[in-house]
């Protein structure tokens, strides 16, 4: 590749690393990330070993250690979700650079592994879901010929299992795959082999997440998918949620918006055509071909595991961020293929259509970014002015008592634990059932039917969410002209 | 061709660096460190120069000189222990280029020589042991380097003799305490390079007169005001003294590091570690030793300084009645014996029994270092536990002193001398000098005290317990003060 190109690449790369490091840093933090840290790190006692489908392990013992060190905000629980999203950047530049084959290609096919918003979300927010995406990239990616690229290999699959349950099939898919490219070359002796590609993994399986795996209660497998069009719907949803009107203009967004459904059935025709065409004209690069045998047979194995286990046993399928792994492994696979050349016309038509495809799916994805909230619990994008204009209340009202419903309890007591002076008491999770409430912070749609029944009186209101503050008749008089109500959104 | 260590070796080295000046940010200031600091560095007089056993000389010097340029905090009067440690991450890199060219040798030496969290303490606190420790194995692997070089690519005799001679005195000037063990290094190095054939009085004058000048321009006036007095610090047996270098190599493992499952294998492993360190250390010496090899010579000169050292304090325990080294002061005898071990690990084994003993060493090496990695902390000294929420007991009088006006408080000697650092480096509070509990002012409203020890005391003045935490620390408080603070923000700072 010609140094313009490859600059180019790095600094897709490099912005991407700073818009994730932003968003870390400006985000509210949301219900997901604000129970992990309550159950698991905040506490002295070391409850990062306990096994429970909220507690990454990886991921949560590094919280642990982040916020020790620089106290607890959403920047320092996202910490180790920013080394998560480092890892998976630096491999998905690697794996695209390796692809060597034109520009508008290989910066499509990073666009496509970093900037989807389904997986943007994920190197952000703080659960296992990043660093799990990254070790597993940065073990695909990994040399096949060195005995200790493979073992490297081997302790970054071990990782991506420590840092999410839910890789697990997936990181056993890869790991298998690799073992397969590497043996098939037959430059080191299989049991060395068998010995690189085992011992590490297993060494850091018992290093870290096996007390989590050994307690780990498999009543908590309840999120998933119950068929297999609602686990590709989640995909599909996900992929394409919310272009962003701030990023591109009225005309553009109403064109976008207008043939979106159709970017990805449009890229997999695209893609079936031009692999179709390959496959029948025998064309490829051996390593083109060994990566995408890699990638796209770990994530149909990956896939045919969890389909018979759902089957089998009842496990429910992955569903959106529990098969997150499936997006990286197939467009790993969808590139390592198109960055065949082609050798005819015909082979040009259908390859330059492929390229504009994924181009078309590359700006949607930039289209789609986003600073402020995560698609899943976007509920939570005004977590920290909620807590702002309680915690005026109560320096300049004495406010205490705060009744909330689920959606921020946690959040809400999550800031309680960033603040370094007196604040209000611990919210519960009483919403319906409160005693003595001072103040109710709540959801307009989903607690309807408590505003008029209490004669509430909703005094904010949030401006993107329907979070909101509303007051008993009994504090009126004392609150409703508090200036408390005035601070900026 | 210049070695350029693994990445493995440099991320290792590098992730204990971080640590390092992690742990000197965030962990909280200790007794000792405090009164270093109140004794020798506070004032605008040279009080460094000093007479005492707690003036690590050089140490306090940069401490001063640190402190004047970025101000007072726990990180700026740690800042010459960091540099002392960054110099001994160096070396110990060094040492495992020496010992071996293969991974398998290098990383676990390194864990040893590093991770142990007996070092690695005084790789942070803001003592002299650090640096101590640091110039004596530069000293040492700098020789060693030079000796086991292909002779083409060696410095000038002179070079190396003179950096060594300088690092040894440096080591001195930074603790007293490795008096005896820079004497035994440098009589070490001189038999050493005695083989060169150079003129024996050139040699001696080249190791001896850079050390005896930085000598004479640093500590030359305390070394010589030193009194016998000051040394009250020590073990009065071999067995205590041994004992407590053992305790402190295998302190505490990590229940956040080191999961529940291994938790147990850890506990019954650690009577077993060092004993099988040793022996399989022994097999392979005795093993290769016939062999044209330099590795295990090496090795014993390095065990043999250890020994010197410790021979010299006996001799010294027997006829003048000094201590024997205890714990810190003890604290070379473990870094040379494993720079030893890894010597030893890193000799090619030729014949079976070798080869069982060399998968022995390798294998206990691994085990030692990765329940090493597992002790590692943040929080606190094994030395001075009581201290580790020092700053948050400090953030509470704070809060005491701007909500209530107190002025006066009285502190157990524990925490006394950090509190009136705390004092100093906020500079936002106008509290009085922190006293001794056991002295009287008129005015007090407010006892530092130990839970465990200080009950009497708290109780025949009537005080109540406002703060109360894991080290013992507790914070009691006049009734009068007591009604106060009732609703006080003081008692709600989050945990």
């Amino acid at each position: 590749m010609m140094d313009r190109d490859q600059r180019i690449l790095a600094a897709t790369a490099v912005f991407a690393m700073a818009w994730v490091i932003a968003r870390a840093y400006v985000q509210a933090i949301t219900i997901d990330e604000a129970t992990t840290y309550a159950l698991f790190v905040q506490n002295s006692a070391p409850f990062h070993w306990l096994g429970s489908s909220n507690n990454h392990v990886l991921n949560t013992a590094l919280m642990r250690l982040t916020t020790r060190v620089f106290g607890v905000s959403e920047w320092s629980v996202r910490l180790p979700a920013l080394l998560g999203a480092a890892i998976y950047i630096g491999a998905c530049l690697r794996l695209c650079r390796r692809f060597n084959c034109g520009l508008p290609f290989t910066w499509a096919l990073l666009v496509c592994l970093i900037y989807n918003p389904f997986i943007m979300d994920f190197l952000v927010a703080a659960r296992g879901y990043g660093l799990a995406l990254g070790f597993l990239m940065a073990g695909l990616v990994a040399d096949h010929k060195r005995l200790a690229s493979c073992a490297v290999a081997s302790a970054c699959i071990g990782l991506a299992f420590a840092a999410n349950f839910s890789f697990a099939i997936a990181c056993g898919t890869v790991l298998a795959a690799r073992f397969v490219w590497s043996w098939s070359e037959r430059t080191h002796p299989l049991l060395k082999l068998l010995a690189a590609y085992a011992l590490p993994a297993i060494a850091v399986t018992l290093l870290i997440p096996l007390p989590a795996l050994l307690s780990f209660p498999t009543q908590e497998l309840w999120y998933g998918s119950r068929s297999l069009p609602e686990m590709l719907d989640g995909f599909y949803i996900s992929s394409l949620f919310q272009l962003n009107e701030h990023v591109i203009g009225p005309k553009l967004h109403a064109v976008m918006l207008l043939n979106q459904r159709w970017f990805y059935p449009a890229l997999g025709v695209t893609f079936a055509a031009w692999a179709a065409y390959a496959i029948r004209n025998k064309l490829g690069r051996p390593e083109l071909t060994r990566m995408a045998a890699v990638a796209g047979g770990a994530a149909a194995a990956a896939f045919l595991i969890h389909w018979t286990a759902f089957l089998a046993f009842g496990l429910l399928l992955p569903k959106e961020r529990t098969g997150i792994f499936f997006v990286p492994l197939a467009f790993a696979a969808v590139g390592a293929v198109g960055a065949i050349p082609p050798v005819s016309r015909v082979g040009r038509w259908l390859r330059t259509a492929f390229v504009a495809a994924l181009l078309t799916v590359a700006v949607n994805n930039i289209a789609s970014m986003r600073l402020m909230y995560f698609r899943e619990w976007n509920w939570n994008e005004e977590g920290k002015q909620v807590y702002t204009v309680l915690n005026c209340l109560h320096e300049k009202h004495h406010i205490n008592s705060v009744a909330s419903g689920w959606p921020f309890v946690s959040v809400l007591n999550f800031y309680r634990q960033t603040a370094t002076r007196d604040t209000f008491a611990a919210v519960p999770d009483t919403i319906n059932n409160p005693e003595h409430v001072e103040v109710y912070v709540l959801e307009t749609v989903l607690n309807p039917d408590l505003i008029e029944p209490k004669h509430l009186k909703v005094m904010w209101h949030g401006d993107a969410t329907k979070a909101a503050i509303a007051l008993p008749p009994e504090q009126l008089a004392a609150l409703e002209s508090s200036a408390c109500w005035e601070i900026p959104h | 061709m210049r070695w350029k260590p693994s990445y493995l070796i440099l991320g290792t080295a590098l992730f204990a660096f971080a640590w390092v000046v992690t742990r000197a940010c965030v962990q909280a200031i200790s007794i000792d460190e405090a009164t270093t600091y109140l004794g020798y560095v506070q004032y605008a007089t040279p009080d460094h120069w000093r007479v005492n056993s707690n003036n690590h000389v050089l140490n306090s010097g940069l401490m001063r000189l640190v402190t004047s340029l970025f101000g007072l905090s726990a990180f700026t009067i740690r800042m010459p222990a960091v540099i002392g440690a960054g110099l001994y991450v160096w070396a110990a890199v060094r040492w495992c280029k020496l010992a071996s060219t293969q991974w398998f040798v290098q990383w676990p030496l390194l864990l040893c020589l590093v991770y142990n969290p007996f070092v690695f303490d005084y790789l942070v606190a803001a003592r002299g042991y650090g640096m101590a420790v640091a110039f004596l194995m530069l000293a040492l692997v700098n020789a060693a380097e030079w000796l086991y070089q292909p002779l083409e690519r060696r410095r000038s005799l002179e070079a190396m003799c003179g950096i060594s001679s300088v690092c040894l005195a440096l080591s001195f000037a930074s603790n007293f305490s490795f008096a005896f063990v820079d004497a035994a290094a440098l009589i070490g190095l001189l038999s050493m390079v005695w083989v060169q054939r150079t003129s024996a009085m050139r040699l001696i004058g080249m190791l001896a007169i850079p050390g005896v000048a930085v000598i004479y321009a640093t500590v030359w006036w305390t070394a010589r005001h030193f009194g016998q007095g000051e040394l009250w610090y020590g073990a009065a047996t071999i067995g205590e003294s041994l004992g407590s270098l053992l305790d402190a190599t295998l302190y505490q493992l990590n229940p956040d590091l080191a999961n529940p499952q291994l938790l147990p294998l850890f506990a019954a492993l650690r009577p077993f570690l060092l004993p099988m360190l040793l022996l399989s250390a022994l097999a392979i010496g005795s093993l290769t030793w016939a062999r044209k090899e330099w590795r295990p010579k090496f090795a014993a000169v390095l065990a043999l300084i250890a020994v010197a050292a410790f021979g010299m304090h006996w001799l010294g325990h027997q006829y003048m009645g000094l201590l024997l080294p205890k714990d810190r002061t003890g604290l070379y005898i473990v870094t040379l014996l494993t720079a030893a071990a890894g010597m030893l690990a890193g000799v090619p084994a030729l014949s079976i029994s070798a080869r069982a003993a060399r998968i022995a060493l390798l294998g206990t090496m691994f085990a030692l270092g990765l329940y090493f990695v597992m002790c590692l902390r943040l929080n606190h000294f094994k030395e001075w536990p009581w201290n580790a929420n020092a700053d948050k007991v400090y953030a509470r009088l704070a809060c005491m002193n701007h909500e209530h006006v107190v002025r006066y408080v009285s502190s157990v000697w524990m925490q006394e001398a950090v509190l009136n650092v705390y004092r100093l480096s906020s500079g936002h509070e106008t509290l009085a000098k922190i006293i001794d509990l056991r002295e009287e002012r008129a005015g007090t409203e407010v006892w530092v005290t130990n839970y465990l020890f200080d009950q009497p005391l708290m109780a025949e003045k009537g005080l109540k317990i406002i703060y109360h935490d894991e080290t013992e620390a507790t914070i009691a408080v006049t009734p009068e003060l007591a009604a106060r603070m009732e609703a006080s923000v003081c008692l709600q700072f989050p945990q």
